[in-house]
């Protein structure tokens, strides 16, 4: 279990401070896959190099399994580090040595016996799907294939925890797909937990089952990916969600004054995406309906449903109409003048 | 016209005119450059660690070295054999001959190798050093098992740049009791106006340099694997 408590991080460049983490408290449970989500300078990076030191938290602390790893001697933090893998989004090979070179690498750093190291970097060979490149080098090989040989290094020393930073940013959606379930099949198999960071909504809602959005260094949401993806409470969450939510075209204003019109965000996930209810809606209510947009994505195993609709009828059937969606539990939201 | 005994016979006299500076020089330009080396890798590898937010952050150090280095690099080539003659007669008790040359020779180039292996080690790209640390290596892997291994082309062509700048170095050496084909060169050539063997040594160091630098950019290639 890491455990981040009250954890801020401060740069000083030029007797200027920036504030790149502020007060941040998170608890990863063993064996998930989590997701740290945010813009570019929001702080993901600092903070997943917060987990295994290769950045020092102003204050605050990270705690893994118990081991508070602000107070290890440097010693015992290159011990903690050989439990904590590593994936980058540039890679990071060693340029000069083959794929097998690169696998053995923190083996050979942990004074592994020859032997142990041939055996393993075979065995990681085959997990990745790479042993026809074995002798091959960095140079020689597509980004999908660098990557897979950063995992294979990430899981060299058979780590309790992998760290994403950005680990799919390179690449393309294809390959991005396979690398996702790779490291899904790891975590699955070997119970390893991971730590994703991502600008990336495909890569949280592919991978993940819990997400922080941090923006400016603080964390403003957090919760399962469902529960976020199909209601995201902040404009950041929402701007992340943009690309799957039906939004409303810009063209489609309503006249706030008009109380026969209303347009409505609905979404649904799980049982309720089964159920014919705008129809039932239609004939128990005295309202026309308008189909304006929709779509369905998939999250995880669950499934959620966007619908932008238009109800024309008198202002008591509207409402009732829209208790009754309440109470077929949609989520509703009210559309004024097309801003959600 | 000569007949082609003659130019034979004027070859090997020539020949066994350039033979014993040839070998001196060899042996200078290759002890001059070991010792550089020994004394410049460390130096190089202490100005990079020590930088700003590298391994082993010691601005204070950094400065005192990279000036320390500045100033032995201001030093004339000239002046610095002759500051030097205590020190030389110290080591190899004399201050003439070869053997002598090789310690102003070593301690001129040891503040430039420092530079060329500083310069061939910060290409190393950080993101494979925090890799490196990420999964535990401690500094004296990280420098001899990453950065060394990753910046090896390009400290091969900068030790190759060493050996031909200590060559030249080395005829400067040679003006003042040396040996080598720069003392040749002087002595013959220009105090005795005998162009022949002015332009005979001129023509052993272009092959010499030729030589040097063809190997130290087939070894470089060979072993860039980017």
């Amino acid at each position: 279990m890491i455990t981040i408590k009250n954890l801020s991080k401060v740069y000083s460049t030029n007797g200027k401070d920036v504030v790149a983490l502020k007060d941040i408290n998170l608890t990863i449970n063993d064996g998930e896959i989590y997701g740290i989500m945010g813009l570019s300078g929001a702080g993901k990076s600092s903070l997943i190099r917060c987990i295994n030191m290769l950045e020092k938290p102003t204050t605050g602390s990270v705690s893994i399994n118990g081991t508070d790893m602000t107070k290890l001697s440097p010693k015992e933090l290159r011990e903690m580090r050989k439990k904590i893998g590593m994936i980058f989004q540039h890679f990071n090979l060693l340029m000069n040595s083959t794929v097998y070179e690169n696998i053995a690498f923190p083996l050979k750093i942990s004074k592994a016996k020859d032997s142990v190291i041939k055996k393993r970097v075979n065995e990681l060979l085959k997990v990745v799907e790479l042993e026809d490149k074995k002798y091959a080098y960095p140079s020689q090989l597509s980004g999908g294939q660098k990557q897979r040989v950063g995992i294979a290094r990430a899981l060299a020393n058979n780590p309790d925890i992998i760290l994403s930073d950005e680990a799919t940013s390179a690449l393309d959606p294809t390959t991005t797909e396979s690398i996702l379930n790779l490291l899904k099949n790891i975590n699955k198999q070997y119970g390893i937990t991971i730590v994703v960071i991502t600008h990336e909504m495909s890569v949280i809602r592919n991978l993940c089952d819990r997400v922080a959005v941090l923006e400016n260094g603080v964390i403003i949401e957090e919760g399962n990916v469902i529960d976020i993806f199909s209601n995201p409470s902040t404009e950041t969450s929402k701007r992340f969600l943009k690309d799957m939510i039906a939004e409303l075209p810009p063209d489609i204003l309503i006249d706030d004054e008009n109380p026969n019109e209303e347009i409505l965000r609905l979404s649904f996930f799980g049982s309720s995406s089964n159920e014919p209810v705008i129809s039932h809606m239609i004939k128990k209510f005295d309202v026309d309906v308008n189909i304006i947009s929709g779509n369905i994505e998939r999250v995880q195993n669950s499934q959620i449903g966007n619908l932008l609709i238009k109800i024309n009828g008198d202002p008591s059937s509207i409402k009732d109409a829209i208790k009754f969606l309440e109470k077929n539990s949609l989520r509703i939201e009210v559309l004024k003048n097309g801003i959600i | 016209m000569v007949s082609s005994s003659n130019t034979i016979q004027y070859l090997i006299n020539l020949w066994q005119l350039l033979e014993q500076p040839l070998w001196e020089s060899l042996y200078m330009v290759f002890f001059s450059t070991l010792f550089s080396v020994i004394i410049g890798l460390p130096l190089g590898i202490i100005l990079v660690i020590t930088d700003k937010g590298h391994l082993s952050e010691n601005i204070k150090l950094n400065h005192i070295l990279g000036t320390i280095i500045n100033i032995m690099r201001s030093v004339p080539f000239i002046i610095l054999i002759i500051a030097i003659f205590p020190l030389s007669r110290l080591i190899v008790g004399t201050t003439i001959g070869p053997t002598a040359a090789i310690v102003p020779l070593s301690v001129a180039a040891a503040p430039f190798v420092a530079r060329v292996i500083e310069s061939s080690l910060k290409e190393v790209d950080w993101g494979v050093i925090e890799a490196s640390i990420s999964v535990g290596a401690t500094i004296p892997q990280i420098i001899f098992k990453v950065m060394i291994p990753e910046s090896l082309p390009s400290l091969i062509l900068g030790i190759t740049l060493t050996i031909i700048n200590i060559l030249g170095y080395s005829a400067m050496a040679g003006a003042i009791g040396g040996g080598g084909l720069g003392d040749l060169a002087i002595r013959y050539g220009y105090q005795r106006f005998e162009t022949d063997v002015l332009i005979a040594t001129i023509i052993v160091l272009i092959v010499f340099v030729e030589i040097v630098q063809r190997l130290g950019n087939y070894l470089a290639k060979k072993v860039d694997k980017r």
